[in-house]
């Protein structure tokens, strides 16, 4: 405590000592909090200049306002502003020159006056806090110091760099608008604006990371979504002291209820369409500033394999497809293990002609099946990694010695059997059919789950591992939500929209968990009546 | 404490996965897959066992041929052991690998052993819990070994052969398909006596050089006293079992002889739907069984070009001859069953399900009644469709 206070006498005497190696971050923050702004101009250069050090990117520039020949710096960081905006602020102090003299005869320098009167067309803010306006520097705006004031005037000039809106990559459909999220907040809640025309999206928001400081939201319709739940992602999310976030899943991994589990408790996503359905049914979404990833919570397992196209399509269409990715889904999480099971188990069970067609394959073969099929899983996620990480121009190269070289050579030279590349690839292929990537990985963890199961018990141990990984999935919670839902606990009306999607005008309650406040989402059935019927 | 449940967790689950030995573990390259079991016995009165097993070779792999499985060979081991058992295990010594009965689906029994008595030669295969109770079951003049080592006209596995052939056959009503499960019913139940199939070595009539002078053929069938064979029976005995028993299963045809000078002409019929029923009658405390069957027929080949099909009164002859016909099918059967003793229809059963407390009585005394037992059998049966399209 003692050296702080020394430290902060002698920092009061001297900025440069602000630059001291000795100090530490902790320390250099404590002391950015107890600046304060000067009445003289030059100090308060000075004093930012002392607190960003050596970087390179500050840009002083020095203005003359009235006859009186007033001195003003405006104060910016390169880059981070938009250049036209530092023009129109320029011009907008020397515009009405008359104006300020008429009025500078009155008073000294009135920054009231000039917020109000001359930058009334600039989002303007007066501030005498140092470390906010610093930290308001640090994210775009520019900082206008006047002699003798020990306020500053903070001009929003933000002017980021940014990538247009496109197409998510991760999420890809059919059917459906093309737009995605993108990197900055304020344009990802605007993509969510644009598809509510109502005051009743409330988006609130916060700073998280002692460092960062990244702007966080949380977005939920008012009067739809629990005010407990509300309350309770407000105080988790608040809670969170990180220096950095740098994604949502940073804030993702503090906030969950059980961090112990493979599967994903929370569902993130960069279609804004895919955001909004949720809220609508009484979720909330948490955006993060610099990343395209939003996160909607609470999730349930059922949340995570449907896809948006589900909806777009007509619902026997919509029904077949999410069908087809539960069983895919499932197949890729057991396929290898079946395989193993009835092989060394159960051979009996299979057709004598298919049984003949295996044996004969793995005849004289070198590894025994458990080993040759946890050999094979495992090269399938290194080449999966790989092709992942490799640079586009590589990649394709590297599927092509994944796929034939090493796919052929291996069967040709008798190391693996043509039915395991093929089990490998089909449970590959089926493994792509879920929409979310992180559901997806967690089948890839259990697959292994289950060869070691197979492989040691047979179709039984297939059984105890189905009944370990249901009774683990039914414990969950996702914000205090069971995640089973509507299976687990059984909800009858939420039903219509699970394995199967009914026709909307059917659905006529929203999730009974969640929109609990405000059940009903349409007035009773809209099914189309015939003309006759509408006659009558 | 969490990480002490944690780990005691972790080891219990390694427990689970390393200590369970893996008990029904195999690998299928360290097995023999068997495809036919054939028994045979010595002169000493041993077993000689044959297996049938097949050779999986890699080769198979390479697209040699698209015919599935068929196209991998097959060879047949014999042993000499005093019971199968050891029989088995012995085969070892000539494969290196265990037997693996999981996908055996024929049982070749000689004639000897078949009259010796099965039960105690067939215990070994119902107790061992990996043979199928599905695989079929056929008796041999020949030995058993013999016929697994002939060649089979299309398979290159005679096993699969012949048990395409009994199945095939079936639907002459020419043969007689048992499994090792239906037979053991058979042979457990009091009130039936089992049948079974047969396959035999007939001579080659095709000059192809690439047969052999005998192939394997399925026809007739043998019926059981007991666990003891005590008959063959032709192949039109063996439909008049199948009339009775499996009527579902018999497609014709039944072929009708036209009178005349020419001896050649005959009428093919072809029979579909037929159903069965028999029942019991009590008259005057006499027991008396009636069989009453119903068939429809179809002409499908007539070898009297000068009498047309739509003629009446041909129609009225075919008729009554294809009732005559099959009647006297039957008939031929139930009086070489009367003449072993052998209730192969199950005459006791159907009484004592209808009359439990009669067959009661009759039970000690069954043989002698089955012996006189009159047999009523009332035909239904009537030529259809003339399967033309004029």
């Amino acid at each position: 405590m003692k050296i702080i206070e020394k430290l902060k006498n002698i920092f009061e005497n001297n900025n440069k000592i602000y630059n001291q190696e000795s100090l530490n971050l902790e320390d250099r923050d404590k002391l950015l909090h107890k600046i304060k702004f000067k009445n003289s101009m030059n100090e308060n250069i000075e004093q930012i200049k002392a607190v960003f050090g050596e970087s390179y990117d500050l840009n002083f520039r020095k203005i003359k306002i009235g006859q009186e020949k007033k001195v003003a710096v405006l104060f910016y960081i390169s880059g981070l502003v938009d250049s036209n905006a530092i023009n129109d602020l320029l011009k907008n102090l020397e515009v009405d020159l008359l104006q300020i003299n008429e009025h500078l005869k009155k008073k000294k320098v009135d920054l009231e006056y000039i917020s109000d009167h001359i930058l009334d067309n600039q989002d303007v803010e007066l501030l005498d806090d140092f470390d906010n306006a610093m930290e308001k520097a640090t994210n775009g705006s520019s900082i206008l110091l006047f002699e003798g004031s020990s306020f500053c005037m903070v001009c929003e000039t933000k002017g980021l760099k940014l990538r247009s809106i496109t197409e998510p990559n991760s999420e890809m459909s059919i059917r459906g608008p093309r737009d995605g999220f993108i990197e900055s907040i304020v344009t990802n809640s605007s993509l969510l604006r644009r598809r509510i025309h109502s005051p009743h999206l409330w988006i609130k928001d916060m700073k998280i990371g002692s460092l960062s400081r990244t702007r966080v939201a949380m977005a939920y319709i008012k009067g739809l979504a629990s005010e407990e739940l509300i309350e309770e992602i407000e105080t988790r999310l608040r809670k969170i002291d990180w220096d950095t976030i740098l994604e949502s899943g940073y804030i993702q991994e503090f906030i969950i209820d059980q961090p112990k589990t493979i599967f994903p408790l929370v569902e993130r996503t960069e279609r804004p369409d895919k955001v909004i359905s949720n809220l609508v049914e009484g979720k909330i979404a948490i955006l993060t500033d610099n990343t395209p990833f939003v996160l909607i919570l609470p999730t349930t397992y059922n949340m995570l394999l449907q896809a948006p196209d589900d909806y777009y399509e007509i619902f026997p269409i919509g029904s077949f497809i999410r069908l087809l990715r539960f069983i895919a889904f499932q197949m890729s999480t057991i396929l290898p293990a079946f395989y193993i099971a009835v092989i060394t188990y159960h051979p009996e069970l299979l057709p004598v002609s298919l049984f003949l067609r295996i044996a004969a394959t793995r005849e004289g073969l070198p590894f025994p099946i458990l080993f040759e099929s946890l050999l094979m899983e495992s090269i399938f996620e290194v080449l999966r990694e790989a092709g992942l990480r490799l640079p586009r121009s590589i990649g394709s190269a590297i599927s092509i010695v994944g796929a034939l070289v090493l796919g052929e050579a291996a069967i040709n030279a008798g190391l693996v059997s043509p039915p395991m590349v093929v089990i490998v690839a089909l449970t590959a292929i089926a493994s792509f059919t879920a929409p979310s990537y992180a559901l997806a990985s967690s089948a890839r963890m259990l697959r292994y789950f289950f060869i070691l199961l197979a492989g040691a018990l047979g179709l039984y141990g297939i059984l105890i591992g189905f009944i370990l990984s249901l009774v683990h999935l039914c414990s969950l919670r996702s914000f205090g939500q069971p995640y089973m839902q509507p299976y687990a606990p059984l909800i009858w009306s939420d039903l219509k929209d699970s394995i199967v999607r009914h026709n909307l005008w059917n659905q006529v309650k929203r999730p009974k968990l969640f929109g609990g406040r405000t059940p009903d989402r349409q007035p009773k059935y809209q099914k189309k009546t015939s003309p006759e019927e509408d006659t009558k | 404490m969490i990480n002490k449940r944690l780990t005691i967790l972790a080891l219990l689950i390694f427990v689970v996965l390393i200590l369970s030995g893996c008990a029904d573990y195999k690998e299928i390259d360290e097995t023999t897959l068997i495809k036919g079991i054939g028994i045979d016995l010595t002169e000493d009165e041993q077993i000689k066992y044959s297996l049938q097993i097949i050779q999986p070779s890699p080769n198979v792999s390479q697209g040699e041929s698209q015919n599935g499985a068929t196209s991998s060979g097959a060879v047949t081991i014999s042993v000499v052991g005093e019971t199968i058992d050891e029989a088995s295990r012995k085969t070892i010594s000539l494969t290196g690998r265990t037997p693996y009965y999981g996908h055996s689906e024929l049982i070749v029994i000689n004639e000897k052993v078949a009259k010796k008595g099965l039960q105690k030669y067939l215990d070994y295969l119902v107790r061992k819990h990996d043979i199928r109770g599905t695989s079929i079951m056929v008796f041999v003049k020949e030995s058993a070994n013999k016929i697994l080592n002939s060649k089979h006209v299309l398979q290159k596995i005679s096993a699969i052969g012949i048990q395409h052939s009994v199945n095939g056959m079936n639907q002459m009503g020419y043969n007689i398909t048992t499994d090792l499960f239906q037979f053991m019913t058979a042979l457990e139940s009091k009130t039936i006596d089992p049948v079974g199939g047969i396959i035999s070595l007939t001579k080659n009539l095709s000059s192809d050089k690439n047969l052999p002078q005998e192939i394997l053929a399925s026809f007739g069938g043998v019926i059981f006293k007991g666990d003891k064979l005590v008959d063959w029976l032709t192949p039109k005995e063996t439909r008049g079992y199948n009339w009775v028993k499996e009527p579902k299963e018999v497609k014709g045809p039944v072929i009708i002889q036209v009178p005349g000078k020419d001896k050649t002409q005959k009428v093919s019929i072809e029979v579909k739907n037929s159903a069965t029923k028999i029942r019991p009658v009590i008259e005057n405390n006499k027991i008396k069984m009636e069989i009453k069957i119903k068939s429809l027929g179809f002409v499908i080949e007539n070898m009297t070009p000068e009498i047309q099909i739509e003629d009446k009164k041909f129609r009225k002859f075919l008729n009554k001859m294809f009732r005559q016909t099959v009647k006297n099918e039957i008939e031929k059967t139930i009086q070489k069953s009367k003449q072993n003793g052998a209730d192969i229809f199950g005459f006791a059963q159907v009484l004592n399900r209808k009359y439990p407390k009669k067959y009661q009585q009759v039970s000690r005394e069954w043989d002698s009644i089955l012996k006189d037992l009159e047999v009523d059998i009332l035909i239904d049966a009537e030529i259809m469709r003339s399967h033309m399209l004029k």
